[in-house]
């Protein structure tokens, strides 16, 4: 089982004004979007016409803090556990999905959780947080129709 | 160290007079550079040690390696465990050891080969569960809890056959509606309500009663549960044999901070309480995360006393001895009513709580409690959030960072008086220990830092007497122990836990990870 959520932001705009100036302020306190259960893709996107233009990072942010936060630290920054992301390279996005896909070491394989496109969010996330150039903004609405896992019962 | 869990040695060869000498005999690489949190076990000559994925034996004398017997892990399991990768400790009788798995299964081994003897699935970790402590033999039962209080899953203890391996009891520690308690969770709350069993209890043979800590509710947001969320944050005494509660205590009721009820319930029996009369009470305490301790009578339950430890505590201004509850304070009402919030609250003490899951040691003979506390407040702010499942965290929170004290002493060793209820000493340090702690009944208190130093302290007068260097932070549980007239004391260097990875703390930013196992005895005349 699935669950479908449209992932916007309130604080969406604001984050693109920063987007500007380099992402060099993520908001910490950006409110956590509500998930949409069980709504048809349609719907989804119909909602995120409606939305501002979606900010790649923050969506990324929500799920780094669910999902990578606990060993790779609050924004990044760990003393334990986890590969210190603040030093990854950010040309080596390859190395990045290869690691998150397969698990390395102590990481867990993500693979079978995380789909593509949640792993571009995290890699925007800490291309944000890093400083890194901002890629292209996300294009068409259906493309921040995200699909988040749920246990199944 | 025995089932009251008082981690203190009769031994007295090694002393604060001769201590400076103590000096390694041997060390031994885990190969793994996960936690080593693990307590060794010696038995007739045998060391044992647990890492997440293997069990060793080694020849405690010469330090070498007799069997080594890997564990078959699933390749995604370390993204269900909130808090590091490790094995806390085994139990063993009569050449069997027990363990748990990352992965929540229960394993007996034959302590001759390393051979399983039998493996039984105490529940599937998809759920979010996962197994960290030592199990507990106790009444003729293996008992195990469970770990997965992040994860929205709903927490139990088990009653396991010792040489079968069948199961003889599940106890559920999220009361369902229509139980005792029932009425203290919203709706169907209770089912994914936390309430993790996550470390190993203790046991009074004589009362013939277990006791064992439960955790943080599920998720962390008060008011996403909805009352006083029984049994999050408490303790069970418990009939060993089936698992029936005799009675209960909840240290912090609908606890909105991560409070968990888990830490070590150490057994004691100490004179001069109030209304005692002089005579001796049988007590159990435990320095709460939430940053009071408790002692409480452990035949009836009731509460004798609930005193402040950590320097800073915003969350309650004390414990009602009369009704055994906390006094909230404005912040924490606020906390508990409300779903969502607009603004991050800065709590003190905070998830790390006052202490964390580092045992202390208990001096019989001196009456004093040796622990490492924590001293850090954090930033939340609550939201509401549907459970996620999958190895994704339930929180229904925002944690914005954690903050230390001004003096920059985010953590203390501590001599603690039960009775009196007051420090006898305090050792600040910049980085709080988190290594277990061992006391002597020659007057010494062994632990370690995250900075890889393995210390021994003055009992009388908190003054450090002794350190060496270890290769990576101290994360594990010292031992004593004795073989052919001479003492040994053992501890494991290694840390990857959730300290270094949230805690923002620039004192342990360069220590390597990597496991070993250290042994300490004083020059052969």
């Amino acid at each position: 089982m699935s669950l479908r959520a449209a992932i916007r932001t309130p604080a969406g705009r604001v984050a693109l004004a920063v987007a500007a100036l380099g992402w060099a302020a993520q908001p910490l306190h950006a409110q956590e979007a509500p998930a949409v259960a069980g709504a048809p893709a349609s719907a989804a996107a119909a909602v995120a016409t409606l939305a501002p233009p979606v900010d790649p990072a923050e969506a990324g942010r929500k799920i780094y803090v669910a999902s990578c936060q606990r060993c790779h630290g609050l924004r990044l920054a760990t003393n334990g556990i986890g590969f210190d992301l603040r030093t990854f390279p950010a040309h080596d996005k390859a190395r990045f999905l290869r690691s998150v896909t397969n698990g390395k070491g102590a990481m867990p394989a993500w693979g079978a959780t995380l789909k593509p496109a949640q792993m571009d969010l995290i890699w925007a996330y800490i291309g944000s947080v890093n400083g890194w150039p901002v890629d292209p903004p996300v294009g068409s609405p259906a493309d921040v129709a995200v699909t988040l896992p749920v246990a199944s019962r | 160290m025995g089932w009251s869990l008082q981690r203190h040695t009769p031994l007295k060869q090694i002393t604060p007079a001769n201590v400076k000498q103590l000096a390694p005999v041997w060390a031994l690489s885990l190969d793994n550079s996960t936690n080593a949190s693990n307590q060794p076990l010696v038995i007739d000559g045998t060391m044992v040690v647990a890492t997440h994925s293997h069990t060793i034996a080694i020849d405690a004398v010469t330090g070498r390696q007799k069997w080594k017997a890997a564990i078959e892990l699933p390749n995604d399991i370390a993204g269900y465990l909130c808090c590091g990768i490790h094995t806390r400790g085994m139990a063993a009788l009569d050449g069997v050891l027990y363990r748990t798995t990352i992965d929540a299964h229960v394993m007996a081994i034959s302590m001759a080969d390393g051979k399983v003897l039998w493996r039984k699935k105490a529940a599937d970790y998809k759920d979010g569960y996962s197994m960290t402590h030592a199990p507990l033999i106790a009444g003729g039962a293996l008992i195990t809890g469970i770990s997965g209080g992040e994860y929205g899953s709903r927490g139990f203890l088990k009653g396991w056959d010792l040489k079968t391996g069948a199961e003889k009891w599940h106890r559920w520690t999220t009361a369902a509606p229509g139980e005792p308690g029932g009425d203290t969770w919203k709706g169907d709350a209770h089912k994914t309500g936390g309430a993790p069993t996550w470390l190993t209890g203790s046991y009074d043979p004589e009362l013939d009663l277990v006791y064992w800590g439960v955790g943080n509710g599920g998720p962390w947001n008060a008011a996403t549960r909805g009352g006083d969320a029984l049994y999050i944050g408490s303790v069970l005494a418990l009939r060993p044999s089936t698992g029936e509660v005799v009675w209960h205590y909840q240290f912090s009721p609908g606890d909105p901070f991560d409070y968990d009820g888990v830490n070590e319930l150490v057994l004691a029996d100490l004179p001069n309480l109030p209304g005692s009369g002089g005579k001796p009470t049988k007590v159990l305490m435990q320095a709460n995360r939430n940053g009071f301790f408790y002692v409480l009578d452990r035949t009836t339950g009731k509460l004798i006393s609930g005193t402040q430890f950590a320097r800073k505590v915003n969350w309650a201004s004390g414990i009602d001895t009369a009704t055994g509850r906390p006094v909230d304070t404005a912040m924490t009402a606020e906390v508990k009513k409300n779903e969502e919030m607009k603004d991050f609250v800065e709590v003190w003490p905070s998830a790390f709580g006052g202490k964390n899951w580092m045992p202390m040691s208990y001096d019989p003979g001196r009456r004093l409690v040796f622990m490492n506390t924590v001293d850090l407040g954090m930033k939340v702010k609550y939201v509401k959030q549907e459970r996620p499942g999958g190895p994704n965290w339930y929180l229904g929170l925002e944690l914005g960072g954690f903050v230390g004290p001004a003096d920059g002493n985010r953590g203390a060793l501590v001599a603690w008086d039960p009775v009196a209820g007051k420090a006898v000493w305090t050792h600040l340090n910049k980085s709080p220990y988190w290594s277990g702690v061992l006391s002597t009944a020659s007057g010494l208190v062994f632990t370690g830092s995250q900075t890889g130093q393995f210390m021994a302290f003055d009992s009388k007068t908190g003054k450090r007497l002794w350190s060496f260097q270890a290769g990576s932070g101290i994360s594990g549980l010292p031992i004593a122990w004795e073989k052919d007239g001479r003492e040994y004391v053992t501890v494991l260097s290694g840390s990857a836990h959730v300290y270094g990875a949230l805690a923002g703390d620039p004192d342990t930013a360069n220590v390597p990870a990597g496991g070993s196992v250290w042994t300490f005895a004083l020059p052969k005349r």
